[in-house]
């Protein structure tokens, strides 16, 4: 079963399935199966409801089960279960949920009876006894730990999110991510807690389930011609994720709790967990999602327009609209949908959680499409008490076609952008459309397995050993066909890269009892990361015709091949010293060898201590105040050199066709990881009942060892930087979250959460580099220096100062803002919101020194039409002379400060809809990133990234469309 | 517990070992280019920079020259409204500088390594070549810098580079003489005159320029298969998309019209006007050079044809201004036209000098000379006229911004060698 659907451009077909139809096929066979294999069970049960303690009202998603029978399952919107089909006996009936305490029951089920039981939930407001294991040594209770960590229950989030980027946006304080633009596939950019590298990438390393995954974003989409044309869009393996496999994901931010994870973690840690089977009856969860999307406005609003699609910045016969008659554009309407699917469950010895996901999404400019499948089993085997395998396997394909965009003088948005001025002399529709025969063709492809065996022969000794593979690979497949307007003989590029993950991870701990009061928990391990990327690139020039070509069929082919391995190993040791359960300790160490060191730089040693009080349990405490930690931690960790920085040497390039050596890298064999030092204190405090829960984070790292690009004295040959450990960089900030509960009634409800970070980093020492406008003691890292109109109100030719610095690029003050209304019949409104502050961008979209025509400068030309000269009007002021006078082009610095409305979201319970057997149904509608507020800029998103995406260590954007608005319909049911 | 954390340490130690030892494929690591299989990469590698420098430099130069009319690009294969105007701001076109410098750089380096005692013996081919593209680079370098330095030492006048130059084109004659090798023996001599001319050692310079036969040519290689070595002049013009410069009210507009003069050679474009908009002028209208027809086509080095004209040169110097048209002349004539081309006509020593000049630039359109001639024959006081068009009438960007006669020593270069002042010196202007 198969449709299809046919889009035609300038008369030539692509032809591309959807197969949609096939999976709501599957889908409904597996929910008949289910249903029916659930009505199937007979004989004694158990019902109930599970409340939550503090408001009475009624507890979903409740796991309930038989102890040690293998029976169980989830309570339903009301807080409902049944469990049938149980034999005659006593049991130990249990409750659990992310987020809360567990609570038992003893039941006694008779043949052919009914058992009613009603069991409470207690909101774990802190979680001080929940177990979190990343950046600590095994697992540890939240209490013992001296660092901050944040945790998202993904399952928690209103607004059913379709991607991982999408959940931890706005998700905990200090968690920054940014979409970098609106094309199909484009990924987001995650930073924790700011910048604190000038050379190296910022982004966190990734674990799912204990695997290290990729983190950064896929090479862009490019050419060999010139290197971006093609769509720049760099894809975040994150995405690749289905959201509904995942449980929660855990966050450390900086190296004061990352030492563990050594050089290559000095940027922070996210740790995915993926969900596991539970003993009892299947559980099937089915959901689908029906969305679409639309544009907002992002050219020049709220002043007047000359021209009719300036609001687009022409790109409105470029835009697909939305369904409803939201947006507007010539290229149909865009229909996303997502199915998904998964069954969990199991008996004592072995459980498992299975799944798979379809997403098929129409994106907004002309050829955006994607289609993305992904699979998951996780499954767990207990074969003796003692032991515990927990084998973890994903697979995802991803297929995307973009249109050619971003900084790309063949790309539509540059062309559209600069109207008249552009590479074909001319805006018209007509004359642009050539440029969407281009075929830009990309396959994702992932792969993740690991396998963890746990393993604790006594009481007081546990030991877990991770083993996992980690597969990420890209085949981009960019095709100006014969007759291309600007190729007529056609060119094509075949892009093939792949990056394997390799992890080995170890870690054993040993409890016991120092004295009566104090406890020890020592913890040694070793960790290996085999991180191999792999690039092969085909390139052909010239086809015979017209047809659907191969690089092989092209009159002269190149062949390029990358390849290069880093390996990453060390060992460490820490000890937990536990004072009657409420003073802790902990101290350890890593030592790390690194395959990108220099020969002669050894091994690097990172240091760790950490302190946590739990003052409420201290016997002068009030209970009734609630409950207060106090903690405190210092660590090390690093980040290492690229593959060849270390190593002087000779960059064969040929010319046509022989070989040739040219000057590569100077080498530096002392060359070692720039490490950061940082001292987190802080506090997590729960108050009036849990109904306020705050956590306040101060941090200051220091890095030293800076890798900083030491330029070399061009006549003398190697003019390449070279990588030198020679600077300091400071990068500090505060962190709060604060969740209350405003109303809490059994029918009635009102959560509002805020989140608020700084983050704020200065170059303390560049360690003899000479300095640059852009990069000198002081200053932050990225700066914003540029001109200043220093006349911008007079009526005369603008004055400048050269250099002038404004600011940082980046956001130095990030808020979040969610909250959640909850009314009867279980319906729930939530908002979630992201402001970020303090930085400053300079536009680039618009070539005011190529002359072209700024719809910004419209209401002051003489002649606003398109075309026409570019005379201002007498009136003018110094600061419009300055941006749209074509010498000087300057004055496009605006403070970027901004607010998104990142979600709105209904949801509602529809169990009334379904068959008793069906536990849950709730169905939802959210509406993502559909307000944008701007201090200053008075178009385009400032959130946007430039052509290196995701990959970007810098803020502002080309000639992107920002990222759209989404309207999705989501039903999710469980029996 | 005692046994496991000793095999956990155990563990650790052999995973950190593990993880230090890793050769990466790839890169050429330093110590294999002593190898004597490794020596003709080097002297490859010298023409590869010496490629990128003369296509970028010839490029920007051409404005200055105003060989071409800019259409307004900035940013890829565009420049700064300031260098369209073939005016360089004091410490930009670091790029090209070291392109230059690292062609010289190679073919020296692979000397020293072929000397080095421990080295595999070079073969003659590969020593005389590396002395050969030695000597292009620093004409290449002296042509368009005023200013000269070399591995990190002190400012010194340009006048360095030529006489460096001189001596590399002397030893890889020396080279080619022995070992019978022709085409090197051929292109040091063109490019030693080359460099006796800007010594205005006219004797040594028409000497040398005499013993190359008329029918050769020297070439430096580029390739359409790589960015970095496309040619780069074909590439700014040719509308796929980059239209970024024009001969549209360059001399030879008109010139091309009246005599079809096939060395300057240029078409209608695919477009009605180039890339972007000329600062206060506007679009301007697109017509693209023939020189240049693919992005493989090779730029030159050196001719037996501009050696007559060397040759011309000299005689001109000496006053010898009936002798010299007779061989500007020759040249003009025995052009491969479809239609011959008429000798041009001159009464005086500054008639001649006008035509040698005319003669010199169209010979060499779009070769990366000209606006190295302009300043010779400046600091030479060489009588006659430039001729050049007037870019003045059509902006204010050429009336406010006049052009340069050569590139300034970049900041890259002044900001990390100590030798060399932060401050610029003048530059010559046309």
């Amino acid at each position: 079963m198969e449709s299809f659907t046919v889009r035609a451009v300038d008369g030539r077909r692509r032809i591309r399935r959807a197969r949609w139809p096939a999976v709501a096929f599957v889908l409904s066979g597996l929910l008949v199966w289910g249903v029916g294999a659930a009505a199937a069970q007979e004989t004694g049960q158990v019902v109930g409801e599970v409340t939550a303690a503090e408001t009475m009202g009624p507890l979903a998603q409740v796991q309930v089960l038989l102890t040690d029978t293998g029976m169980g399952t989830l309570t339903n919107s009301q807080g409902q279960f049944t469990i049938g089909n149980v034999p005659p006996g006593t049991y130990e009936l249990r409750a659990e949920r992310l987020g809360y305490g567990t609570a038992t029951q003893e039941v006694t089920v008779g043949a052919n009876e009914t058992v009613t039981v009603e069991l409470q939930l207690q909101r774990q407001a802190l979680g001080l006894d929940e177990v979190v294991v990343t950046g600590t040594a095994g697992a540890a209770r939240r209490r013992e730990i001296g660092n901050t960590i944040s945790q998202i229950n993904v399952g928690d989030l209103p607004d059913r999110p379709v991607n991982l980027s999408d959940a931890l946006t706005a998700s905990a304080p200090g968690v920054d991510v940014t979409i970098a633009g609106g094309e199909i596939g484009q990924g987001s950019r995650i930073q924790l807690r700011g910048q604190n590298s000038l050379s190296m990438t910022n982004q966190p390393i990734i674990y799912i389930d204990g695997v290290r995954m990729m983190a950064e974003g896929t090479p862009p989409q490019g050419t060999l011609d010139v290197g971006n044309r093609g769509a720049n869009v760099t894809s975040s393996p994150l995405d690749q994720l289905n959201p509904n496999d995942i449980e929660r994901i855990e966050i450390i931010k900086g190296s004061a709790a990352t030492t563990l994870y050594g050089t290559e973690a000095s940027a922070g840690v996210i740790q995915i967990f993926t969900k596991s089977g539970s003993a009892g009856a299947p559980i099937w969860t089915l959901e689908t999602q029906q969305g679409t999307l639309w544009s907002r406005a992002f050219g020049v609003s709220g002043s007047e327009r000359v021209e009719p699609h300036a609001n687009y910045n022409f790109m409105t016969p470029f835009m697909r609209s939305g369904w409803l008659g939201l947006g507007e554009g010539d290229w149909g309407t865009a229909h996303n949908q997502m199915y998904s699917a998964s069954v969990q469950g199991g008996g004592e010895a072995l459980q498992y959680f299975i799944s798979g996901q379809m997403r098929d999404e129409v994106g907004l400019q002309p050829n955006d499409f994607g289609e993305t499948w992904a699979f998951r089993g996780n499954f767990t085997f207990t074969p003796i008490s003692d032991l515990r395998l927990q084998a973890n396997a994903a697979y995802s394909n991803q297929e995307l076609q973009n249109t050619p965009s971003g900084n790309n003088a063949e790309g539509v948005t540059l062309n559209a952008f600069r109207q008249e001025r552009n590479y074909f002399g001319t805006g018209e529709r007509d004359a642009l459309l050539p440029l969407l025969e281009q075929q830009l063709d990309t396959q994702l492809e992932r792969y993740s397995i690991g396998i963890t065996t746990s393993y604790a022969p006594t009481p007081n000794l546990t030991q877990r050993f991770t083993v996992g593979h980690d597969f990420t690979a890209q085949e981009h497949r960019n095709v100006r066909g014969f007759g291309n307007v600007f190729h007529p003989q056609g060119l094509i590029l075949n892009d093939t890269y792949q990056k394997r993950l390799l992890t080995f991870d170890y870690v054993g701990t040993y409890r016991f009892e120092i004295s009566d009061a104090i406890r020890s928990s020592f913890s040694w391990g070793g960790q290996a990361a085999g991180d191999e990327e792999r690039r092969l690139r085909g390139w052909g020039d010239g086809f015979p015709g017209v047809g659907e070509p191969t690089v092989s069929s092209a009159a002269s082919t190149l062949g390029f091949e990358d390849r290069q391995k880093i390996w990453n190993a060390g060992f460490f040791f820490q000890n937990v010293f536990d004072l009657q359960d409420k003073y802790f300790v902990t101290v350890g160490a890593r030592v790390d060898g690194n395959s990108a060191f220099g020969e002669g730089f050894g091994l690097q040693f990172y240091p760790k201590a950490s302190a946590a009080w739990v003052v409420s349990d201290e016997d002068f405490w009030d209970p009734g105040l609630g409950e207060l930690r106090l903690r405190a931690a210092y660590g090390q960790s690093g980040r290492a050199p690229g593959a060849f920085d270390a190593v002087r040497t000779w960059d064969s390039e040929g010319l046509a066709g022989q070989p040739a050596f040219v000057p590569g890298n100077l080498g530096n064999p002392d060359l070692g990881p720039e490490v950061s030092a940082e001292i987190e204190v802080g506090f997590d405090g729960s108050f009036r009942s849990g109904r306020v829960t705050t956590e306040v984070t101060y941090y200051h790292q220091t890095t030293s060892d800076a890798l900083l690009n030491f330029p070399q004295v061009p006549s003398a040959g190697f003019t390449q930087s070279q990588l030198l450990n020679i600077g300091k960089v400071r990068n500090s900030g505060l962190e709060l979250g604060l969740n209350t509960v405003l109303l809490q009634r059994p029918q009635w409800g009102w959560d509002l959460g805020v989140n608020f970070s700084t983050s704020e980093n200065e170059v303390l020492d560049l360690g003899g580099l000479p300095e640059t406008p852009s990069l000198a003691e002081g200053l932050p890292l990225r700066p914003m220096v540029t001109w200043l109109v220093t006349n911008p109100d007079e009526v005369a030719d603008p004055e400048f100062e050269a250099n002038h610095f404004y600011g940082p690029t980046h956001p130095t003050r990030i808020l979040s803002l969610n909250t959640t209304v909850s009314v009867p019949r279980g319906i729930q409104l939530s908002a979630r919101g992201e402001y970020r502050g303090g930085h400053y961008i300079n536009h680039g979209v618009f070539s005011i020194g190529r002359s072209v025509r700024s719809p910004l400068c419209f209401p002051h030309y003489v002649d606003p039409h398109l075309g026409s000269d570019l005379a201002l009007k007498p009136e003018t002021t110094a600061l419009w002379r300055a941006r749209c006078t074509p010498q000087w082009g300057r004055g496009y610095v605006w403070d970027a400060s901004y607010f998104k409305l990142r979600s709105v979201t209904a949801s509602a319970p529809v169990d009334f809809l379904f068959p008793e057997q069906v536990t849950n149904a709730v169905f939802t509608v959210a509406l993502n990133n559909s307000y944008l507020w701007m201090k200053e800029m008075p178009f385009m998103d400032p959130e946007l990234l430039p052509n290196a995406g995701i990959n970007a260590q810098t803020t502002g954007f080309t000639e992107r469309v920002p990222a759209p608005i989404t309207l999705r319909a989501s039903l999710r049911i469980t029996f | 517990m005692g046994r496991g954390c000793v095999l956990a340490a155990v563990a650790g130690f052999l995973l950190v070992g593990a993880g230090c030892d890793v050769t990466n494929p790839g890169p050429v690591q330093d110590e294999f280019l002593g190898l004597a299989d490794s020596h003709s990469g080097l002297v490859k590698g010298s023409e590869r920079r010496l490629a990128q420098a003369i296509k970028n430099l010839g490029y920007a130069s051409a404005l200055a020259a105003r060989e071409i009319m800019p259409g307004g690009q900035t940013g890829n294969h565009g420049h700064s409204p300031l260098a369209q105007a073939g005016h360089f701001e004091d410490g930009s076109f670091g790029g090209h500088f070291n392109l230059a410098q690292q062609a010289r750089f190679i073919a020296e380096e692979g000397l020293r390594r072929f000397d080095s005692p421990d080295a595999e013996p070079a073969t003659p081919e590969n020593r005389a070549g590396a002395h050969l593209w030695a000597g292009y680079a620093y004409r290449v370098l002296g042509e368009n810098y005023c200013e000269a330095v070399v591995d990190g030492g002190p400012l010194e006048p340009g006048r360095l580079y030529h006489e460096l130059g001189e001596q590399h084109f002397t030893q890889a004659l020396e080279i080619a003489n022995a070992q019978g090798l022709t085409t090197i023996r051929n292109a040091a001599l063109a490019g030693r005159a080359q460099m006796r001319m800007w010594l205005e050692d006219w004797t040594g310079a028409a000497s040398d320029a005499r013993q190359v036969p008329e029918a050769f040519q020297f070439f430096v290689t580029l390739d359409d298969g790589d960015p970095l070595t496309r040619n780069r002049i074909y590439f700014a013009s040719v509308g796929a998309p980059y239209a970024a410069f024009t001969m549209w009210s360059t001399y030879y507009e008109d010139y091309y019209l009246e005599t079809r003069d096939p060395r300057v050679a240029w078409t209608e474009g695919p477009f009605e006007f180039a890339n972007a908009s000329l600062q206060g002028f506007g679009q301007v209208p697109y017509t693209v050079q023939l020189k240049y027809t693919s992005g493989s086509d090779d730029i030159r080095l050196s001719s037996g044809r501009e050696m007559r004209l060397i040759e011309a040169e000299a005689l001109l110097e000496s006053g010898d201004w009936e002798g010299a048209m007779e061989l500007v002349n020759h040249v003009r004539t025995t052009t491969d036209s479809p239609s011959p081309l008429e000798p041009w006509p001159a009464n005086s020593l500054e008639e001649a000098g006008t035509r040698l000049k005319r003669e010199r630039a169209i010979e060499l359109f779009l070769e990366g000379r000209t606006m190295g001639d302009h300043r010779r024959w400046q600091a030479n006081g060489t009588p006659g006229d430039l001729e050049l068009p007037d870019f003045e009438s059509l902006s204010q960007l050429f009336r406010d911004n006049p052009r340069h006669l050569c590139f300034d020593i970049p900041d890259s270069e002044r900001e990390r060698n100590p030798n060399v002042p932060i401050e610029s010196n003048p530059r010559p202007t046309g």
